[in-house]
């Protein structure tokens, strides 16, 4: 198995926030094929990706070590790594911006894409991040830019912390997204040869790909698309995580 | 040293007692229900309850304007690093027009462990502090925690409540020792929430080893409340001030400017964090941040 196929990034996913029991699960994997798409099948470098979901770091992590990017997958979340709970800049290239308040992502990338045009840029959020206030007012300014260097990925999993993201939400996400002036785009997020034919496609302004995503997605022992903490896991998920990985619980 | 359940149960807590009162608080929260505990609450009192989504700046505004309007009992309840989002509309629609207000700030400290920095409640009091009309709060047990929220609604006005996930699992002896050293022992110790069985556990440990200290645990970090500031006049033992926030601008700093103001300056020895934690269990960053009891001993007499 190819340690950048889907299963495999999938399975190194669940091993690491099994490994150090924290971590969103959930949210890491439903943007997970976005991040492959992204950084391996069209070759996004790591330091023009800003993942505004700063909570599915591990996803980030997952792929960088499939690439060869970092090897230390066992030391996430632990003082002295660079992989923290929530993407930190500091001084790694491999980290634009520091995320984890949402909606701040999508105003770096802007302002990243202004001043880089002849580099392309993009940026991941959630569904649920579009609420922000923030998050329309760097949409308004990239829209009116028309910053064809920029696309922004919206990880459309449905769900947020109190729940499920209501089908009008979801109606008032993509007005919103078409009031800034963005080109708006529909994509299976969970299909990579899609995304990443996406996130080459040549655009008039910037671009926004709404994503639909499941939590759940290749993880068949997950029984609902709430966000599962791995902090918080039951004895039943965790031997089904063991079972997932193969290591012979 | 582990991890023990901190104050944040306080906020359902108290919220269970209000369910079915004519008089029930409105509560506004930014995508926080079921995290913080509050879905019996807003199942019970849907009219009152107000979840906003995920934008805390509207949150606030909201809740100015529910204020504004029926005149208080709102609570505003977010973690502690989301409240710095909305300073803008706590300082000009809030604290300006004097709203009565309870801003529950939970996860305060870098209790919040492995999450990193982005959701570490550190500098959060020297924030607030800034605020006009602002009573800043920060019990030091679930009980305590109860109480201050309760007599912030029904005493109205605005207030900061600063509550934690965990606290350090010390072994605190309870009732605080009161040192050895008379009235005017060599430390007063005072610290505030988490913080509050880690003083307790330095002036037990400094005591049984002679030198004289007193514990004083303080919930009112701000305004400094008289009885501290006259102690602080009129004592002259060392000033020792430990807290889960930025040492140079929290409760110590707060001190050190009322004494300034008042022309009775006086030198603290602080103990908090000095720089962004990193990513780690809390107890992992309490030693770090140099706050566990041993590590404040020994510097203490060791006067490091």
């Amino acid at each position: 198995m190819s340690p950048t196929s889907t299963e495999a990034l999938r399975r190194s996913l669940v091993h690491m926030l099994l490994r150090r029991g924290a971590g969103h699960l959930g949210a890491s994997n439903s943007v997970l094929d976005i991040m492959a798409a992204t950084l391996i099948d069209v070759g996004i470098a790591p330091g023009r990706l800003i993942l505004s979901k700063g909570h599915a770091a591990p996803a980030l992590y997952v792929v960088l070590a499939a690439t060869g990017e970092v090897d230390e997958l066992g030391d996430f979340r632990r003082a002295g790594s660079r992989l923290e709970g929530h993407p930190k800049a500091g001084d790694d290239p491999r980290v634009p911006t520091s995320t984890g308040a949402l909606g701040n992502g999508l105003g770096f990338a802007t302002g990243a894409a202004l001043a880089m045009p002849d580099k392309r840029w993009v940026c991941i959020c959630s569904d649920g991040e579009i609420q922000e206030g923030i998050a329309s007012e760097a949409l308004r300014v990239a829209g009116d830019r028309a910053l064809r260097n920029l696309t922004v990925v919206v990880d459309c999993n449905g769900w947020q912390a109190s729940g499920p993201i209501t089908e009008d939400e979801q109606r008032l996400l993509e007005v919103r997204v078409a009031a800034s002036g963005c080109e708006i785009f529909h994509v299976d997020g969970h299909d990579r040869a899609a995304v990443a034919a996406m996130l080459q496609e040549r655009r008039r302004g910037t671009g926004v790909v709404l994503a639909k995503t499941d939590r759940r997605h290749g993880l068949p022992f997950l029984a609902t698309a709430a966000e599962v903490y791995a902090d918080r896991l039951t004895s039943t998920q965790r031997d089904a995580m063991h079972r997932f990985i193969g290591d012979g619980v | 040293m582990t991890v023990a359940i901190g104050t944040n149960a306080a906020l359902p807590a108290y919220l269970a007692t209000q369910i079915g009162r004519a008089d029930a608080p409105y509560v506004v929260t930014a995508d926080l229900v079921a995290p913080l505990g509050m879905t019996s609450y807003f199942a019970s009192h849907p009219e009152r309850a107000i979840d906003v989504g995920i934008a805390e700046q509207a949150a606030l505004a909201v809740s100015a304007g529910i204020a504004a309007t029926t005149g208080g009992r709102v609570i505003v309840a977010l973690f502690a690093p989301f409240f710095l989002r909305a300073f803008d509309q706590i300082r000009n629609l809030i604290d300006l027009d004097k709203r009565s207000i309870v801003l529950v700030a939970t996860h305060a400290g870098v209790a919040t462990g492995s999450n990193g920095h982005s959701h570490h409640g550190v500098e959060d009091i020297g924030l607030m502090r800034t605020l006009r009309h602002a009573t800043l709060w920060s019990p030091g047990d679930p009980d305590e925690a109860v109480a201050t929220i309760r007599g912030a609604v029904d005493g109205g006005g605005l207030h900061y409540v600063r509550l934690t996930r965990n606290t350090p699992d010390v072994d605190a002896p309870n009732p605080p020792p009161m040192g050895t050293g008379g009235d005017e022992p060599m430390f007063t110790v005072l610290a505030h929430g988490a913080m509050t069985g880690v003083a307790r556990v330095v002036v037990s440990e400094l005591d049984a080893g002679g030198v004289s200290a007193k514990f004083i645990g303080v919930n009112q970090v701000h305004p400094v409340p008289e009885s501290v500031l006259a102690l602080a006049y009129e004592h002259r033992s060392t000033l020792v001030v430990i807290e889960d926030h930025y040492a140079n601008c929290g409760f110590a700093a707060g001190l050190a400017a009322e004494l300034a103001l008042a022309g009775k300056p006086r030198a603290i020895r602080s103990f908090g964090l000095t720089a962004p934690a990193t990513s780690d269990d809390a107890d992992v960053l309490w030693k770090l941040a140099g706050l566990v009891p041993a590590q404040i001993v020994q510097r203490l007499v060791s006067r490091e």
